[in-house]
Parts: C-alpha cells; sequence; structure tokens
C-alpha cells in the first residue's frame, strides 16, 4: 500500500528524464510471420489528430501496453504480460485484431530498439511469451470482472 | 480571480477530465468499465457540487440576474443549505475520484496513462482537502500544495533534462521522434531529421519549465509561462497523442493563478 501511496503523497516529475531503448510488440498468429502491434498510420488526417486531443482511446491503451512492454526490459513481470494479453483480447474482441482461424493462437515479443554506433536503428528480442489460444483470450476477457483483480 | 473562483474552475476541470477518460475506457473489460464508470459517476456528482458552487458565488455578487435564482433556491431550501451541500458534494466526490485513481494504480500495476495518472491524482487530493472544511487556512494550503506540485512538474522535468548531455546536445529529443513509441504517424518521425530545430525546442523547453517557478512573481510572466507551458502540452498530444495530459494540466492553472498573488509575496520575503 505505501508503494502505491507514496507517488501521490511524493509524485516523481522526471518526464523523459533519460532516452533508452523502446520497446515496440510483435504479435505472431500461430507459425505465421511476425507483425508488429499497431503500426503507426503513414500520416494522420487533420480532423483525426483533433478529435484525439478529446477522445484518443486506441494511443492511451497503445501507450499503456508499451508502458507494460517497458516494464519486462529488466525481469520478467507477471502482471505485465496479462495486461498485455488483455490488452490483446480487447483488440480480438473488438476487430481491431484479425486472427487467421478462431482456432488460432498468439504469442508476442517484445524488442528493444535502439540507435547503434553507425546511427542505425536495431532490435533486439527481449521477452517472448507463451502462445495461448484465442478462446483462453476471450475466456481472459470475460473474467475480467473485478474492479481490482 | 478569488482562490473560490480558481478551486471551483480547477474542479470543473478535473470532472471534465475524468469524464473524458471514462468514455475512452467505455469498450473495455468488464471490470475497467465498471471502475472508469464509477470515476465518471463521482465526476457527475462533482459537476452538480460545482454548479451548486457557482451559483452561491453568483448569490454573494448580488447581480440583478440572480433574483430567479434566488427564488428557485428558496422553493428547495436555503442558500446556507446550497452553500454547505454543494461543498460537501464536491468534497465526497473528489475523496471518491481519489480513491478509485488509487485503485486504478492497484488495477494496472502503475499508472495507466503515466504522469498524466498522477497529476489526477494530486488535483483530486487538493480538492478533497480544500472542500473538506471551512477552515480559510486550509483552503490556502490546499491550493499551495498545488501550486507547488505544478512548479515541481515543470521544475524537475526541465531540471532532469538540463543535467543530461544527451538532451543538452539534441540528441534525446530526435530519438524520441525516430524511434520510440510516441509519435503518432510514419510522417511525424521525420521530424528526426531536422536536429537543428529539435535542438532550439529542446533547449527551448528545458530553460522555459526549470525556471517556471520565477514566473510567479509577476501576474505577466505567469501568464505568458502558462500560455506557452499549455501549447507546449497541446503540442505533446498533436504530435505524441498524450492528450490525458493537456486537460489534467490546463485543469490546475485556475488555482495555481489565483495562489500565485500569495506565492509570489511569499517569495519576495
Amino acid at each position: 500500500m505505501l508503494r502505491l501511496l507514496l507517488p501521490i503523497l511524493f509524485p516523481s516529475w522526471r518526464f523523459f528524464n533519460s532516452i533508452g531503448p523502446s520497446p515496440r510488440l510483435m504479435l505472431q498468429f500461430d507459425a505465421g510471420p511476425w507483425a508488429e502491434y499497431c503500426p503507426k498510420p503513414a500520416r494522420l488526417a487533420l480532423a483525426e489528430r483533433l478529435a484525439r486531443l478529446f477522445y484518443n482511446p486506441h494511443g492511451n491503451r497503445v501507450l499503456f501496453v508499451h508502458s507494460c512492454a517497458v516494464r519486462l526490459f529488466d525481469e520478467p513481470d507477471a502482471r505485465a504480460v496479462e495486461a498485455i494479453f488483455l490488452a490483446l483480447a480487447q483488440d480480438l474482441n473488438h476487430g481491431a485484431l484479425l486472427p487467421p482461424s478462431p482456432q488460432a493462437s498468439l504469442r508476442w515479443q517484445v524488442e528493444q530498439l535502439q540507435w547503434d554506433e553507425q546511427g542505425k536503428i536495431t532490435a533486439s528480442p527481449i521477452y517472448t511469451s507463451q502462445a495461448r489460444s484465442l478462446a483462453q483470450l476471450m475466456q481472459l476477457w470475460q473474467d475480467d470482472r473485478r474492479l481490482c483483480p | 480571480m478569488s482562490l473560490s473562483l480558481g478551486l471551483l474552475l480547477s474542479q470543473m476541470g478535473l470532472a471534465l477530465a475524468i469524464l473524458g477518460q471514462a468514455l475512452e475506457h467505455r469498450q473495455a473489460s468488464s471490470g475497467e468499465r465498471r471502475l472508469f464508470g464509477l470515476r465518471a459517476l463521482a465526476a457527475a456528482l462533482l459537476m452538480l457540487g460545482i454548479i451548486a458552487g457557482l451559483a452561491c458565488q453568483a448569490l454573494a455578487q448580488g447581480d440583478a440576474a440572480t433574483t430567479h435564482l434566488l427564488a428557485l433556491i428558496h422553493l428547495v431550501g436555503s442558500e446556507q443549505a446550497l452553500a454547505t451541500g454543494g461543498q460537501a458534494l464536491r468534497a465526497l466526490a473528489c475523496w471518491a475520484i481519489l480513491l478509485l485513481g488509487i485503485l486504478s494504480l492497484k488495477r494496472f500495476g502503475g499508472p495507466y496513462c503515466g504522469g498524466s495518472d498522477l497529476m489526477t491524482l494530486q488535483l483530486s487530493l487538493t480538492m478533497a482537502l480544500a472542500d473538506s472544511t471551512t477552515s480559510p487556512a486550509w483552503r490556502l494550503g490546499a491550493a499551495g500544495f498545488l501550486c507547488i506540485q505544478l512548479c515541481l512538474s515543470y521544475w524537475q522535468s526541465g531540471w532532469v533534462k538540463l543535467i543530461n548531455p544527451d538532451w543538452r546536445n539534441g540528441r534525446a529529443l530526435r530519438e524520441v521522434f525516430a524511434f520510440t513509441h510516441y509519435p503518432v504517424s510514419t510522417v511525424t518521425r521525420r521530424w528526426a531529421e531536422h536536429p537543428k530545430l529539435l535542438w532550439v525546442m529542446g533547449w527551448l523547453i528545458m530553460l522555459v519549465e526549470f525556471f517556471f517557478p520565477l514566473s510567479l512573481y509577476y501576474p505577466a510572466s505567469l501568464y505568458a509561462a502558462l500560455t506557452f507551458m499549455g501549447l507546449f502540452h497541446l503540442a505533446n498530444a498533436w504530435l505524441f497523442g498524450l492528450n490525458r495530459f493537456v486537460w489534467i494540466w490546463l485543469a490546475t492553472y485556475p488555482t495555481v493563478i489565483a495562489f500565485a498573488p500569495i506565492m509570489a509575496e511569499f517569495m519576495r520575503r
């Protein structure tokens, strides 16, 4: 409880104090090719950018998923893993992620992006999840009923 | 701006920010929807309390236009009951938002949306404290605490960048645009190809953030600094999609504007 209350009384405002490696989440259905989770669009229309100032559920969820991925940089974090699976279950539930078949399974990998000494962006895999069937993910989604699991 | 009005406007900003956040979670899982639904309910109660508070302010000013309002209030009770009830409702709603915010931290294993969640907690805590008592000293103390937190949020953020060589030479901001997950589109990533522009932008942000507390000395400098930082938050929302930061930081500004003369007097001594 103290760990939760401390940030309220003594918050840290060290935004962007250092720019370390950045996470990228890759997804794989069955044994198919890896694909980036929510790749950035080439460009956003002015109206869409304006709308996102007021209502940006997808963008904020992607930011949360990436913050969970960052937690996996140093050590395994079971809660972060479950949070990522739950976010993916939500995407599947709303059709934002389209599986190749209803019987498919899904796993994901966190990659670390950074500049190498030649100034090129390199990606190194940091964590690969277990595969879970779509049925398991839907069950995870349906079981998430408590305010604070 | 009076302190009472500043607090009411900040509470209105808090309520609107919470309602906006709740809307963003309406397609989430059942547990998550319930959590944010309860927060929306607390924000709606807070809005009712704010309306009561604004009505009391209008009556206190004694405008001719308030005659109808007065008649309406006398139908259901008295001005005193409206003031007391409104304040109790605001305090209750802010404590509920704070409690649900702590539950949210527990649910997500930390903030869902980084620093904006922390500022939401700060704002709900100070607004709850301000309306939990009729003591002017308490209300001043709560407003002062929020003012210090806003100054710290900018000053500390500027300080940690200033002592980092990657920020001073512009590399850090180029990295943010080049390969972090923040830019909202691949076109936005092209900002990384303008290192000189990013170097100037980086230094401008670092200096304004670091020297922000000094802006409280004079009203003109405070308004200029708040305008600059408000535009900075908007730019972050525009380029990186960090929309929640805009609304929750803007919500703190009325209280800071109302408290700034006291802070300036304290600093001059």
